[in-house]
């Protein structure tokens, strides 16, 4: 037995080296990718001017849906944010999921609604509908509430609005989250001016934990304090900015957040809408949008913007932390499981060759192949078959590559967003030196949680992300005081 | 004294090389790249700090120009007394002030430029005529009209597009032989200069034009032809047809509404049959903008074989045509279809009828089918369709 699990660890050391080897081959070529994506936004950004959209008669109709449950607090500011983005012809369609508190009362007094006799059709499965408000003053008559029964997730309610929309397109948000006043026109671009039909566009998402914010709009941008928002924001930098926008260059985005995402409306109904019953519902709306795309022969893209438009409060404390990894480690088990048999199918062009391959070796696979590494380092330590020079070599590699990968990334990012001061950015920087040590196990160890629970259907719910509210100006001031 | 120490460096240095040697050569491969990586990482924190630090020298350099700049603007150009007078910038106006302000530093004139576009925006007629002048006098342009000749396209696209918001004409030529380049990017600017500048039909070239433009460019051809003074659109035939380009079709069909050329509409019923559907739904949406009452009846013909979502353009553009004779019609498709949206488009092209649709309405609202009742109270509603 001894001499088995000897030689099954020494030869599975080289299965991890090869599989570093490539993983790191991969991040150099997405940073490459990324820089010279980057180079060409901020190109083209000096051509394309949003005020062309803003005064023309042609610009394209954007519904912006969002779910509310709970969010008797900030709802409010919230909705008023989202009343004043700066786009010519959008509608706000928020989704009161069943709340137990006054979401919707609030609503209704604040913005003078009153029920509607709108037929509500069901083009997409969602939970049933009770009641439709509009605005009888003027100024939110591009305001629609729509009260409907919880389904239980974000997809279902998601889902209603979308039943309930006007235009073309919809921008996907949470009602939680802050979005720069120039989202719609910045989103919106893509879609006009691609040769391929763009099914959806996605941009860089921040962490809204220490800003200081006025009336749902960020007055001074800060860089997270606290340890896990801090983290967070490194993985975030490093997967919008280095990963998205590298697979941007070559067509190849796999997901679209469900944070801040805009979508060819036409495309979703024709995929059925949202799966309620996926964890990762956001990533599994892209695969079904992708695979008709490819099944009915229409070439299309994916597009993913630098400029982080939407700022949100990401888990603070360890358990909300992995309340969501763990929810996220069952959506992609969940896409695995549905979607194989794209797997390196050429029908599926990239989706089958490239997109699914490379999350399923080196996302999916990942925790596992790092979790078997460790038991492996464990028991060469133990039984004193490790050569520790070459183990300390390969450890400076491992750990200096991947600092130096996540730099890159911030590098990258103060090309296009300097809305921090130098100083939280240096302090980003120092804390991506612990990121490997102290976030990444905790990482591994909640997704392979996931996919356990997901094996064995443990049951789950979504749960309501406790927030902690925002820094309001007013408080600030006083902590700067005192 | 310090022979020993050299001598414990030259064996410390020794003893490296020997375990240097030792090393397999994944392993050396592996230390050479953390080597790279490690000094990756000090010059990634040091170019994030200089980066920021040069940054924020040249924000406050900018904003103390732009500040500048504004303040000539506003007192010589924008609140000058005589402002709405023409030829001021040629006679009257010393123009020192602005060469004053350091025309040799390229962020000057960058600076200089960006406000004259953006005062262009806001302000029309005079003030932005002066602009112009002012513009001109001070060479500016001569940047611009240099960066055509540059070998990077964006130099290029970003001269084309200097000179087309600050009105100033391109060799027509040039810009004729631009409208070849590879690059898509410079035949659009091409494209829109020869638009803005044309003398006798702007849209003359689309004839020759066989590539798909980007609704981007539509956008920008269109907000130029609405903002051209004294403009009339000439005969739209042969580019609203089945054999044009689709794009092209499309930008046409969008004009010939907004300009209201009733002489456009058999081309737009003859593009009916093209087998991009797309371009069917705009070319009908079109029909029904124009009020093509003559169209209707083809429109109700070719419905039958239609698919789906042209079913539901035709009974928004027929409602939208506002004809009593096909009342029947649209009447009998809210009764008769099982379709949630064909009933709904058809109640909301009934309702646009009203007066004339009073009895229909009447009629539907007495059905007793709660689905019709729903369909109708919708199309009813003011709130609904406020927005």
């Amino acid at each position: 037995m001894k001499n088995f699990l000897d030689h099954f660890f020494e030869s599975y050391q080289n299965v991890v080296f090869i599989y570093c080897c490539a993983i790191y081959a991969i991040y150099s070529v997405l940073t490459l990718f990324s820089y010279l994506s980057i180079l060409s936004t901020i190109r083209m950004s000096g051509i394309r001017k949003g005020e062309l959209l803003i005064h023309s008669t042609l610009s394209p109709g954007i519904s912006i849906i969002t779910g509310a449950f709970n969010e008797e607090i900030t709802i409010i500011s919230n909705v008023r944010s989202l009343l004043t983005m700066n786009y010519p012809l959008f509608e706000v369609i928020i989704v009161n999921d069943g709340s137990t508190d006054k979401t919707l009362e609030k609503l209704i007094q604040e913005f003078s609604l009153v029920e509607v006799a709108f037929a509500y059709h069901y083009f997409i499965k969602c939970n049933t509908v009770q009641r439709i408000f509009k605005s009888e003053n003027a100024a939110f008559s591009n305001l629609l509430v729509i009260d409907k029964l919880n389904g239980g997730n974000k997809a279902d309610a998601i889902n209603g609005g979308i039943n309930a929309s006007t235009y073309p397109y919809f921008l996907n948000t949470d009602v939680d989250c802050i979005l720069d006043k120039g989202t719609l026109l910045c989103l919106i671009q893509p879609f006009l001016d691609d040769e391929k039909r763009v099914i959806a566009t996605g941009a860089s998402l921040r962490m809204v934990n220490s800003c200081i914010i006025d009336s749902s709009v960020i007055i001074e941008a800060r860089a997270p304090r606290e340890i896990l928002p801090v983290f967070q924001e490194i993985e975030y930098i490093r997967s919008f900015v280095m990963g998205k926008m590298g697979w941007n260059l070559i067509n190849c985005i796999p997901n679209v957040s469900g944070g801040l995402g805009m979508f060819d409306k036409e495309i979703v109904i024709k995929t059925g809408g949202y799966d309620p019953n996926s964890f990762g519902e956001d990533m599994d709306m892209m695969m079904r949008m992708s695979k008709y795309m490819c099944e009915t022969k229409q070439p299309y893209a994916i597009r993913h913007i630098p400029q982080s438009l939407c700022w949100t409060e990401g888990p603070s404390t360890l358990k909300i932390l992995k309340r969501q990894r763990i929810r996220w480690g069952r959506g992609l088990y969940q896409i695995f499981s549905n979607y194989y048999k794209l797997l390196f199918n050429p029908k599926y062009k990239k989706l089958g060759m490239i997109i699914l391959p490379y999350n399923f070796i080196f996302e999916f696979c990942a925790p596992m192949i790092e979790f078997l590494g460790v038991i492996c380092y464990i028991y060469l330590i133990a039984s004193h078959l490790i050569n520790w020079p070459f183990a300390l070599i390969l450890l400076l590699f491992v750990y200096s590559f991947s600092i130096f990968i996540t730099l890159m990334s911030i590098v990258w990012d103060q090309l296009v967003m300097r809305r921090y001061r130098l100083k939280d950015v240096l302090r980003l920087c120092m804390w991506a030196f612990l990121e490997p040590i102290l976030y990444h196990p905790l990482i591994m160890i909640f997704a392979l949680m996931g996919y356990v629970n997901q094996f064995f259907k443990v049951k789950s719910h979504w749960g309501h992300m406790e927030r902690k509210g925002f820094m309001e100006a007013e408080k600030a001031e006083v902590a700067a005081v005192n | 004294m310090w022979l020993p120490k050299i001598y414990s460096l030259t064996s410390f240095l020794y003893g490296g090389q020997q375990f240097w040697n030792s090393l397999p050569f994944f392993i050396k491969v592996c230390f050479i790249i953390a080597l790279i990586a490690t000094v990756g990482i000090i010059l990634a924190m040091v170019h994030i700090a200089i980066l920021r630090t040069f940054l924020k020298w040249q924000e406050k350099k900018i904003a103390f120009i732009s500040a500048k700049v504004n303040e000539l603007l506003l007192s010589t150009i924008v609140l000058e007394p005589h402002a709405q007078e023409t030829g001021m910038i040629e006679t009257d106006f010393d123009i020192t002030q602005f060469y004053n302000l350091g025309l040799s530093d390229s962020q000057v004139k960058n600076v200089l430029v960006t406000e004259f576009i953006s005062y262009r925006s806001y302000f029309s007629g005079k003030i932005a005529e002066r602009i112009r002048k002012l513009y001109l006098r001070l060479s500016l342009h001569k940047d611009a009209i240099a960066s055509l000749y540059k070998k990077r396209w964006e130099t290029k696209v970003n001269g084309l597009s200097e000179l087309f918001k600050m009105d100033v004409e391109v060799d027509h030529a040039y810009l004729r032989e631009l409208l070849k380049d590879k690059n898509s990017y410079i035949r659009e600017y091409a494209r829109l200069s020869l638009i803005k500048f044309a003398k006798g039909d702007p849209l003359q070239f689309l004839h020759e034009l066989n590539e798909p433009i980007s609704q981007w460019e539509e956008f920008e051809i269109f907000q130029l032809l609405q903002q051209r003074e004294n403009f009339t659109l000439a005969s739209l035939e042969g580019l609203i047809s089945v054999d044009k380009e689709p794009t092209v079709a499309s930008l046409c069909l969008r004009l010939a509404v907004y300009f209201k050329q009733q002489a456009a509409i058999p081309f737009i019923i003859g593009l009916i049959e093209t087998p991009n559907l797309a371009l069917r739904v705009e070319a009908i949406a079109a029909l029904g903008q124009l009020e093509a009452k003559d169209a209707a009846k083809y429109l109700i013909n070719i419905y039958p074989e239609q698919p789906h979502n042209i079913r539901l353009t035709v009974l928004t553009a027929l409602g939208k045509i506002r004809s009593a004779r096909y009342l029947d019609f649209l009447e009998n498709e809210f009764f008769s279809s099982s379709d949630f949206e064909i009933k709904k488009y058809a109640s909301d092209a009934i309702i646009k009828l009203y007066p004339i649709s009073k009895s229909a309405i009447d009629k539907m609202s007495d059905s007793g089918e709660p689905l019709n009742q729903s369909i109708l109270n919708h199309s009813l509603d003011p709130l609904i369709n406020a927005s």
